[in-house]
C-alpha cells in the first residue's frame, strides 16, 4: 500500500461532508507534502498520524455541534408547531361545536372518524410546512424523515386518540372546560383509544398529509432564500 | 471569532495575497521560523472554520488547478485586529518587566 493511498484510508476519521469538500485537496496536499520533507520516514508519519487524530477529533465536534444539534432543535420546533396547531385545531372545533350549539343536539357527540382524521391531517400538515420551512433537504432523506415521524407520531396518538374518546363518551363542549380539555387532550388519549382500527385510520390520515406536503414541496425555502 | 494560532497564521500568510493549501503550510511554518508546523489536516479543518466565518473566500485556481483562498475584507480586519491585541499584550509584557524592552 503507497502512502497516499494510507492517507486516503486515513481519511475516512472525518465527517464525510468534510471529507467530501476538502478531501482531495487533502491529498493533493499530502503528496506535496511527502515530496519535499526532509523528515525521516517514522518523524514524518508520526507527525501526519498526529495531525490527523487532532484535525478530524475538532472537524467531528464542529461537526456535531454545528449540524445534527442544529437539525434537533429544528426537528422539535416541527414538532412543537404540529402540537400548537393540533391544540388549536382541536379547541377551535370545540369552540365552534358550543358556539352552534342547541338543545336539539344534546346527547350527541362528534363523529370520532372524521375528527380524528381532520386532528392527523392539521398535525401531517403542519409538522410537514413547519419541516419544509425549517429543515434542509438532506435531512429530509426518508432516513431522517422516519425519525421525524418518530416524533410526532406520539403526539398524533395522544391527539387522535383522544378525540376519539372524546366523541364517543359524549362530550358536552359547552361545559367544558378549555384547561380541561387540552390536559385530557394530553393525558386520556391513550387509553381512551377505543379501537385500533381508530388509531390506524387517524396515523394514515398524518402520514398521507405530511407525506404529501413533502412531496409537494421537495425543496426548502432555506435553501432557495440562499440560492438568490 | 478569535482565531486559534494555527488560523491566525494562515490569515497571516493570505494577507500576503491568495494561496493554495500547500504554500500555506509551506509560510505558515516559514512565519513561524519553523515552531509551528501544520499538516493538511489542521490546515482545512482551520480553511473551513474560516470560510465559515467569513474571513476568507475561495478564489481563481493556479495554473497547476489548485484551490487558493484569499482574505475577505472581514478577515483582513480580523487579523488586523488580532495583530493589534496582541502587541498590546507584548507592550504590556514589556512593561511588566516579563519580557525584555525593545530598545
Amino acid at each position: 500500500m503507497t502512502a497516499d493511498r494510507i492517507y486516503s484510508a486515513l481519511l475516512v476519521l472525518y465527517p464525510r461532508s468534510f471529507r467530501h469538500e476538502y478531501g482531495a485537496d487533502m491529498r493533493a496536499a499530502f503528496s506535496e507534502l511527502r515530496r519535499s520533507t526532509a523528515k525521516t520516514p517514522l518523524a514524518f508519519w508520526s507527525f501526519v498520524i498526529a495531525d490527523v487524530t487532532r484535525s478530524a477529533a475538532g472537524a467531528q465536534i464542529d461537526e456535531w455541534r454545528r449540524g445534527p444539534r442544529q437539525i434537533a432543535l429544528r426537528l422539535a420546533a416541527s414538532s412543537a408547531a404540529g402540537l400548537a396547531a393540533t391544540a388549536a385545531a382541536a379547541h377551535g372545533t370545540m369552540w365552534l361545536y358550543g358556539y352552534f350549539y342547541h338543545p336539539y343536539l344534546e346527547g350527541t357527540a362528534l363523529p370520532e372518524a372524521p375528527y380524528g382524521i381532520f386532528l392527523g391531517l392539521v398535525l401531517g400538515g403542519t409538522v410537514g410546512v413547519a419541516q419544509w420551512l425549517l429543515l434542509p433537504a438532506r435531512v429530509r432523506r426518508a432516513s431522517t424523515w422516519a425519525l421525524a415521524s418518530a416524533v410526532a407520531v406520539p403526539i398524533a396518538v395522544l391527539f387522535c386518540s383522544a378525540a376519539v374518546d372524546r366523541a364517543l363518551t359524549g362530550l358536552n363542549p359547552v361545559a367544558a372546560e378549555p384547561q380541561r380539555l387540552t390536559i385530557d387532550l394530553l393525558f386520556v388519549g391513550v387509553r381512551g383509544a377505543r379501537t385500533w382500527i381508530d388509531l390506524a385510520v387517524q396515523f394514515a390520515a398524518m402520514a398521507a398529509s405530511a407525506l404529501t406536503i413533502r412531496a409537494l414541496m421537495r425543496r426548502p425555502l432555506m435553501e432557495r432564500r440562499h440560492a438568490h | 471569532m478569535t482565531p486559534t494560532r494555527a488560523e491566525f497564521h494562515v490569515l497571516l500568510a493570505l494577507h500576503e495575497g491568495p494561496r493554495h493549501g500547500y504554500r500555506l503550510m509551506q509560510d505558515v511554518e516559514e512565519l513561524s521560523s519553523g515552531r509551528l508546523q501544520i499538516g493538511p489536516g489542521t490546515l482545512y479543518t482551520a480553511i473551513k472554520r474560516l470560510r465559515a466565518a467569513g474571513l476568507i473566500t475561495e478564489t481563481d485556481a493556479d495554473a497547476e488547478r489548485r484551490r487558493c483562498y484569499k482574505l475577505t475584507r472581514k478577515g483582513r480586519t480580523v487579523v488586523e485586529e488580532e495583530a493589534q491585541r496582541m502587541n498590546d499584550l507584548v507592550r504590556l509584557a514589556r512593561k511588566r518587566g516579563l519580557l525584555p524592552s525593545a530598545s
